[in-house]
């Protein structure tokens, strides 16, 4: 599109997204990346949330929380995007062969965990990465997801005991990863 | 090294602290390489541009279908599809705008011979219309490309009504010939024939409404709802089992008459009723059309014109 059809964004505008998205780019990608659980998903869902700020920066800029304004988009653009990928869903519910984490001592931390979190559905690993890894509360997660808080409580809890008989002690307690 | 428990907080709040310990352990050190800013700004403004785009394209598109569908629909808006009380015949008058029954979407049927549309010859209030011509699409000769046009016009719009008014038993009507008067009722493999005439009123008094036994034709004077007289003739249809049906009064300075002959392998019997014909004739759309024909009488085709 040529330059003239855009809408004009003052420059001032600009320079204060910039400098809100250098700051907050790498909290949304540590949040991309557990929901995505690889990292050109992760900088692909995270650059696509900048481009969302970016594209409602004026109303954005105004919200009271802009950290939170900015997961919220983050999340449910993941969510969003899950639910359009059919095959993906599908293959969660089938619970298709997925590398299995290897809970021996010594093995990563890291990958064992996000592979553990693939295996949940979009929306609760959504819950469990904002309940756990960003530390809201239940009110704060079931009104970002859209739902009551019993659900976001009891999917949570599956999805912990769920993690926890997979991980086992050892990386649980892990102190390295 | 095992931590050690947290008896102090309930079950399952331990296993969260330690899940949320695990999580910041495995993500916390993760660091960004690329600076997602400059593209997500570059995006950011394409999106911009986009919607910008897309609402400036939909208003535009709007604008010209409104604009559109008034000069479409506008005359259609302003007569209606089927406009309340007959409005008086006049010059000014206009065909009723064209509705999409009588389109020929599938092949014209086949023109019926000229013997299956009999009307009564004697008695009858009209002259005898000429006999039918052969099956044609092209204009018919001896017209102008306006006339020819308008020919075909109420061609089409006569079907509709027809086709609409009349019962369902008679089918789909579509217009035959090349004249404004033929057209057929086509459902299913019967065929009907219907003729709709509106000819300038012939010289001298009407003949007396009486039947004729030796041609088994029988005439029946009524009432329209406007006061207007009308007649019902029935007589045998010739060359097919069964009664044609024929209703014929007056309008302006026109003589007005619609006849429905029964399909050629019919059963027998007449195909409607006079008060089938009787509720057509009465029907505003009706009407219409053949204030229309009186105001402006459509040519019967080229050289009979």
């Amino acid at each position: 599109m040529p330059a003239a059809a855009e809408p004009a964004m003052a420059d001032g505008e600009v320079a204060a997204f910039v400098a809100y998205a250098r700051s907050g780019q790498r909290r949304l990608y540590r949040t991309a990346y557990l929901l995505c659980g690889d990292v050109e998903g992760a900088q692909d869902l995270t650059q696509t949330t900048l481009a969302t700020l970016f594209q409602h920066w004026r109303k954005a800029s105004r919200a009271d929380n802009l950290d939170a304004y900015a997961r919220t988009v983050l999340v449910r653009t993941f969510v969003a995007e899950r639910r359009r990928t059919v095959t993906d869903l599908l293959a969660h519910r089938r619970s298709a062969p997925r590398p299995q984490p290897n809970p021996a001592p010594g093995a990563d931390l890291r990958v064992t965990l996000l592979a553990l979190l693939a295996e949940l559905p979009p929306r609760a690993r959504a819950m469990v990465v904002l309940r756990y890894w960003d530390d809201l509360s239940v009110e704060t997660v079931a009104a970002l997801l859209r739902c009551s808080e019993s659900t976001v409580k009891s999917q949570c809890s599956r999805s912990l005991v769920r993690l926890r008989a997979r991980m086992g002690d050892v990386q649980l307690y892990s102190t390295g990863s | 090294m095992t931590p050690e428990p947290h008896e102090h907080l309930p079950p399952g709040a331990h296993d969260e602290e330690l899940f949320r310990d695990a999580l910041h352990r495995a993500v916390g050190p993760l660091s960004l390489q690329p600076d997602l800013v400059p593209d997500a700004v570059r995006e950011g403004r394409r999106r911009r541009a986009r919607t910008r785009a897309f609402a400036v394209t939909g208003a535009f598109l709007a604008v010209t279908a409104v604009t559109l569908g008034l000069a479409v629909l506008g005359p259609w808006l302003l007569t209606g599809p089927d406009p309340g009380p007959a409005a008086p015949a006049g010059p000014s008058l206009s065909l009723p705008a064209p509705t999409p029954s009588p389109q020929r979407t599938e092949p014209r049927p086949d023109m019926p011979s000229p013997t299956s549309t009999p009307a009564p010859k004697e008695s009858a209030a009209v002259p005898a219309t000429p006999p039918l011509s052969t099956p044609s699409l092209s204009i018919p000769p001896g017209l102008g490309p306006e006339e020819a046009q308008r020919l075909e016009d109420f061609r089409q719009q006569a079907a509709g009504a027809l086709d609409a008014l009349l019962p369902a038993s008679i089918g789909t009507v579509l217009p035959v010939g090349e004249g404004p008067e033929d057209y057929q009722g086509r459902r299913g493999g019967i065929v009907h024939s219907v003729r709709l005439s509106v000819r300038p009123l012939p010289e001298g008094a009407a003949p007396a409404c009486r039947d004729l036994p030796e041609k088994g034709l029988t005439c029946e004077g009524l009432t329209l709802d406007d006061g207007t007289p009308a007649r019902v003739y029935r007589q045998p249809a010739e060359g097919r089992t069964g009664t044609e049906v024929s209703l014929q009064y007056r309008f302006g300075r026109s003589a007005v008459a619609l006849s429905v002959s029964p399909a050629p392998s019919g059963a027998g019997g007449a195909p409607v009723t006079a008060g089938d014909l009787v509720r057509v004739v009465q029907s505003p759309r009706f009407r219409e059309l053949v204030a229309y024909a009186d105001a402006a009488p459509v040519p019967l085709s080229g050289a009979a014109s």
